[in-house]
């Protein structure tokens, strides 16, 4: 029974997970991004696979799994245009089918990395600096495997004037590593809106390692909502990291709905002065499934403002876990930081597991944390109830609207919203069967 | 003869895995009636009203509540609502994400389906709430709002009574309903309170102080301490323990420390 306790020697043999990465590893693209490919696999090689009894940030994720599964590239196939259903009436739109990109317009701003390094090679730099300090071993897979980055660059003073609309689809086994360059230069405006589509018609379980990674100048302004809402079986981590320039707003909401196995990594800094970051995310769980909602948030300088409210609904044998860290450096003085992890157990055998962190170097700042778990409030269930409203009517109430107010807390706007409630709706009915 | 809307006979109950607050009450509430119940804190004012309501943390040891002739303890809260039993809560409950408008729709679709009747749409009930607005005066916007979350204590005490104004009970139970409010909102929960009474339904109304029962007048008073009814009078004996207290009253049925 304590396998974890023996004292076995290390196993040398690799997993087919671990072949899969070094065989993709031998055949990178040689495309114009090579450069920064071969810098994420050569941080990657010196970092390893996540090890959970090592690692404090992998601690309950269940990287074994994935690395019993096996790793192949997928195979390029055409889109099913069929499939794709848009949530904006009009969008710059991208979607991603078992593993490949389509642009589905003409948008002037969006266009794939490649090619938008090649008039700016100082991007590029940047980029490939950036991965020599990063500490989050998947995500550099997705850094050096992805068929086909794609570039969002909003010019200076512009609003996009549509959002970005991405939908990530798969209705086979495979891997797929979408990855998105937001820059927005000074004043800059935009909205993203990034959706992974479940099917409940696959078979066989994905592996996605997406990437968002943001730079914001001076005074820019983005809205980014990434939205897991999977049926099917499959890994599903994401990271997301942004720098944000003075007076840069970032709005970030992340929703797994329904995920098996979701991970979102957040790693934002405050890099310029009077920068603000709000980071909102929801998650619904019912049977299995495994969400982890994992900040990192920076305040490195003077005079910046952070707010993050992350809720989660556990049902069935459920587990979620919030684990966020706010560092504020040593010159980040007059930092106005706040986090809140609320979680509601729906069943007896749902866990959740909040784990907020503060480590200040300043001595001038206002930090606020907190984190709840519980179940449904009594004295809300009595209320409703003497009102007429049966028990299991008021439990579903209090649930869906434990869920909705974080929706109405949070600016998303009509059309992102009007989706959402939606599934929130059929998300807490999976989770509370 | 005037139906009786409450009877209750020789009930004693408990806090569930706690003391006994209730030590024998008995009292008849007729159609048409409001009734007072005054007393010191700790008296067991409280603890009947969520008696009445079907609050779970209480227990009946033993006695018999009759409401319209029916076995009121034998139903669930929901069923007690439904049946026509309300009680405004002394602090009305915060629901955040659940509207104000959905939450009052579906209190009154439950109660229109328990009786037989159609329930409304979306629509159709605004109208029914636009009636009843007025009678709390009450703007609209709060029906847009979460259950009562931000709301302040005289609104609050306010959308008890709107809710009380959509559901039409039977009996009405009013949990120090006086607590918290100032003057004007006092004014406003109680003229609305007046405009719901009608010769059907009838109301208790706790309260520690007699301010109250100077805008809702009640046709009987009832003193409670210790868990029992000590005194039972008309309007006349709250003005007479505004000036004098309740420790004569204690002194008289030899309860006095």
């Amino acid at each position: 029974m304590s396998a974890m306790c023996t004292l076995t020697p290390p196993n040398l043999e690799l997993s087919p997970f671990e072949t899969g990465i070094q065989d993709a590893f031998q055949d990178l693209a040689t495309d114009s991004l090579m450069s920064l490919r071969h810098a994420a696999k050569a941080r990657f090689e010196a970092l390893g696979l996540p090890k959970p009894r090592r690692q404090e940030a992998w601690k309950y994720v269940d990287v074994q799994g994935l690395s019993r599964r096996s790793f192949s590239l997928p195979r390029p196939k055409d889109v099913d245009e069929a499939f794709v259903e848009w949530i904006y009436p009009k969008a710059c739109r991208l979607s991603m089918f078992n593993g490949k990109m389509y642009n589905h317009g003409t948008c002037g701003m969006v266009q794939p990395l490649a090619d938008a390094v090649i008039a700016n090679p100082e991007r590029l730099a940047r980029l490939t600096h950036d991965v020599h300090d990063a500490d989050d071993a998947l995500s550099l897979l997705n850094v050096a495997l992805a068929p086909e980055p794609y570039s969002l660059h909003v010019p200076k003073d512009q609003a996009m004037n549509q959002p970005l609309e991405v939908v990530i689809h798969h209705n086979k086994a495979s891997n797929s590593f979408p990855a998105f360059y937001i820059e927005l230069d000074e004043n800059a405006e935009a909205t993203v809106l990034i959706r992974i589509k479940g099917d409940k018609h696959s078979v066989g379980s994905t592996y996605l390692q997406g990437l968002i990674h943001v730079t914001q100048a001076k005074g820019s302004r983005l809205h980014l909502t990434v939205l897991s809402n999977i049926a099917y079986a499959g890994y599903n981590f994401f990271n997301t990291q942004a720098t944000l320039a003075e007076d840069a707003q970032l709005k970030l909401f992340s929703t797994a709905l329904d995920a098996e196995h979701f991970r979102h990594r957040m790693d934002v800094t405050l890099a310029g002065e009077r920068s603000d970051a709000t980071l909102n995310g929801l998650s619904i769980l019912s049977g299995q499934n495994k969400t982890h909602m994992h900040v990192r948030l920076t305040h490195a300088v003077p005079n910046c403002t952070s707010s993050q409210q992350f809720k989660a609904a556990v049902g069935g044998s459920a587990f979620h876990e919030f684990d966020g860290t706010i560092f504020v450096l040593k010159d980040a003085q007059q930092t106005d930081a706040k986090q809140l992890s609320r979680n509601l157990l729906l069943s007896a055998k749902a866990k959740a597991f909040a784990r907020p962190w503060l480590q200040i170097d300043a001595d001038d700042v206002k930090c606020s944390h907190g984190a709840t778990v519980g179940q449904l409030d009594d004295a809300q269930l009595f209320y409703l109830q003497s009102r007429g409203i049966t028990e299991d009517r008021a439990k579903a109430l209090l649930t869906q609207g434990f869920c909705d107010s974080m929706l109405s807390d949070t600016h998303l706007d009509a059309h992102v919203k009007r989706y959402f409630m939606k599934r929130v709706h059929c998300a807490l009915v999976a989770a509370t069967i | 003869m005037s139906t009786p809307i409450l009877q209750i006979t020789d009930l004693h109950a408990k806090v569930v895995d706690g003391p006994t607050i209730l030590n024998g009450i008995s009292l008849t509430i007729n159609a048409g009636e409001t009734h007072a119940i005054m007393g010191p804190n700790g008296s067991g004012k409280s603890t009947l009203s969520k008696i009445l309501s079907g609050h779970p943390n209480f227990e009946v040891i033993s006695g018999e509540v009759l409401f319209l002739g029916q076995n009121l303890l034998e139903l669930e809260a929901d069923e007690r609502a439904r049946a026509g039993v309300f009680l405004a809560f002394q602090y009305p409950v915060e629901i955040p994400g659940v509207n104000n408008a959905d939450f009052l729709r579906l209190a009154y679709n439950a109660k229109e389906k328990a009786q037989g009747r159609e329930e409304l749409d979306a629509v159709a009930f605004k109208d029914v709430l636009k009636t009843k607005l007025p009678i709390v005066e009450m703007a609209e916007e709060y029906l847009d709002r979460a259950v009562n979350e931000g709301f302040s204590g005289g609104e609050k005490k306010r959308n008890e009574i709107l809710q009380m104004a959509v559901l039409e009970p039977r009996l009405a139970v009013l949990d120090e309903t006086d607590s918290g409010l100032d003057i004007d909102a006092l004014r406003i929960v109680a003229g609305g309170v007046n405009q719901l009474m009608n010769p059907q339904n009838a109301m208790i109304v706790v309260t520690h102080y007699q301010r109250l029962l100077d805008y809702i007048v009640p046709d009987v008073v009832h003193v409670l301490a210790h868990g029992r009814l000590l005194k039972t009078g008309d309007k006349s004996l709250a003005l007479e323990l505004e000036k004098r207290g309740y420790d004569w009253l204690l002194e008289e049925a030899g309860l006095a420390v």
